[in-house]
């Protein structure tokens, strides 16, 4: 059991895992629920609300979200035929980019109708929507057959979901031996830097996103090796975030009375949410860390992705 | 205006000495996003220490003022940003940022 930090991780755990539950489909879908338009004008082309990856700041903010694309693929390394689960999967940018650059077998679950229906559309006009199928639903309401999954992604998503333990233990049961676990997403530090219940924090876990639960990254590892799986790499991502939230502030405000004509005051809320977020990751108060694990048995994997030359890095 | 007043007015920038409507402004938009009354909000104010208020706050203000003034401002809640720390600050930011561009911001 992990001791709540903030105000909204006390809440959730005042309450039964159901009516929790219950809490994140509406609380975390009202956010994704704008029009899809609206984050269309902030993100990159394939709408990936999670960071990129920069090798120097002057980059643009698709080539960083292509690069990590690329590289969720890489790790991911799905043969044809192979099944693969998108918890949250937004509007489809993962899963429509290994969709068409793999045999896979795709399915989606998001809390958000207008993200399904955004995603299915991206998915057939790209020509790959029988490989592709996304359910409208809850992962701890999704039944998962024991052994029947390939790979499993969480890119910025598993920060909306409080039963974390429970949801570890039901994808290590639903992978198969040598499947593997993709998580890119939002981490305290261990020991706490700056202040947890603060409204700044209030507003962007509760206000603008309905439900976060941010742990430290070795709770998570903690929680994923618990559930039978073997860590396999950990990048931090931190400094790729400061410049990515950057990068979507920029496109706020270039388009705040679009934004404001399809939903008034949204503009405002996601500039002020979004510079919390960058000014957190800048001072590190907040870190940003991919995670990739896998189930023991299946083909050998050997090697390492090397970093970066130290001159590139941002 | 006589050619005397428009130089006055070009002196050097004491804080909220510029156009006093957009110095009420920004005191104005400062004042509701910090819960405090408008003649509170003193030019020699810290954003840091004097408006009481954590960086929540900063943001709504910096957020207000972009939307106000069609303008790009600075994070005034990052330490890194030491050029910005008080209300006149503020206030002389915003009025370089319109004179820069040759005009007030558009309608409220």
């Amino acid at each position: 059991m992990i001791a709540p930090r903030t105000r909204a991780e006390r809440e959730a755990a005042s309450r039964t895992p159901e009516e929790q539950r219950e809490h994140e489909r509406r609380e975390v879908a009202a956010h994704y629920q704008n029009d899809p338009e609206i984050f269309s004008m902030v993100l990159d082309s394939r709408l990936a609300y999670a960071t990129g990856i920069f090798l120097d700041p002057g980059e643009s903010l698709e080539t960083a979200q292509e690069r990590k694309y690329d590289w969720v693929r890489r790790e991911l390394d799905i043969h044809p035929g192979e099944r693969v689960l998108d918890v949250g999967c937004g509007w489809g940018s993962n899963l429509i980019y290994l969709a068409e650059h793999t045999g896979g077998s795709f399915q989606g679950v998001t809390l958000s109708d207008k993200q399904r229906q955004e995603a299915l559309g991206r998915a057939d006009r790209v020509g790959v929507a029988s490989r592709v199928r996304i359910d409208l639903a809850h992962i701890e309401d999704v039944d998962l057959e024991p052994e029947s999954l390939d790979a499993v992604l969480f890119v910025g998503s598993i920060v909306h979901m409080h039963n974390r333990e429970r949801i570890h233990k039901k994808i290590a049961a639903a992978l198969r031996p040598g499947g593997r676990l993709l998580i890119s997403d939002c981490y305290f530090p261990a020991r706490a830097r700056g202040d947890r219940e603060s409204a700044a924090t209030q507003y962007i876990f509760v206000q603008a996103l309905g439900y976060c639960r941010l742990i430290s990254l070795a709770e998570e590892l903690g929680m994923i090796e618990q559930a039978g799986l073997d860590v396999r790499r950990v990048e931090d991502l931190t400094s790729s975030y400061v410049h990515t939230v950057a990068r979507w502030i920029d496109n706020v405000r270039s388009n705040r009375a679009r934004i404001d004509a399809r939903a008034p005051g949204f503009s405002r809320l996601l500039q002020t949410y979004m510079t919390v977020g960058r000014l957190s990751f800048a001072r590190r108060t907040a870190l940003e860390y991919m995670i990739v694990a896998t189930k023991a048995g299946g083909r050998e994997r050997l090697g390492v992705a090397p970093s970066p030359e130290p001159g590139r890095a941002p | 205006m006589k050619k005397s007043e428009a130089a006055l007015q070009k002196q050097p920038q004491v804080a909220g000495g510029g156009d006093p409507e957009i110095a009420r402004e920004v005191r104005t938009i400062i004042a509701e996003r910090c819960g405090m009354s408008v003649d509170a909000v003193t030019p020699d104010l810290s954003l840091e220490n004097g408006l009481g208020v954590d960086s929540l706050a900063l943001i709504e203000v910096n957020v207000a003022l972009e939307e106000r003034f069609q303008i790009v401002a600075p994070d005034f809640a990052a330490p890194e940003q030491a050029q910005i720390s008080t209300v006149g600050d503020v206030i002389a930011f915003v009025e370089a940022q319109l004179a820069a561009r040759g005009g007030r911001g558009g309608a409220p």
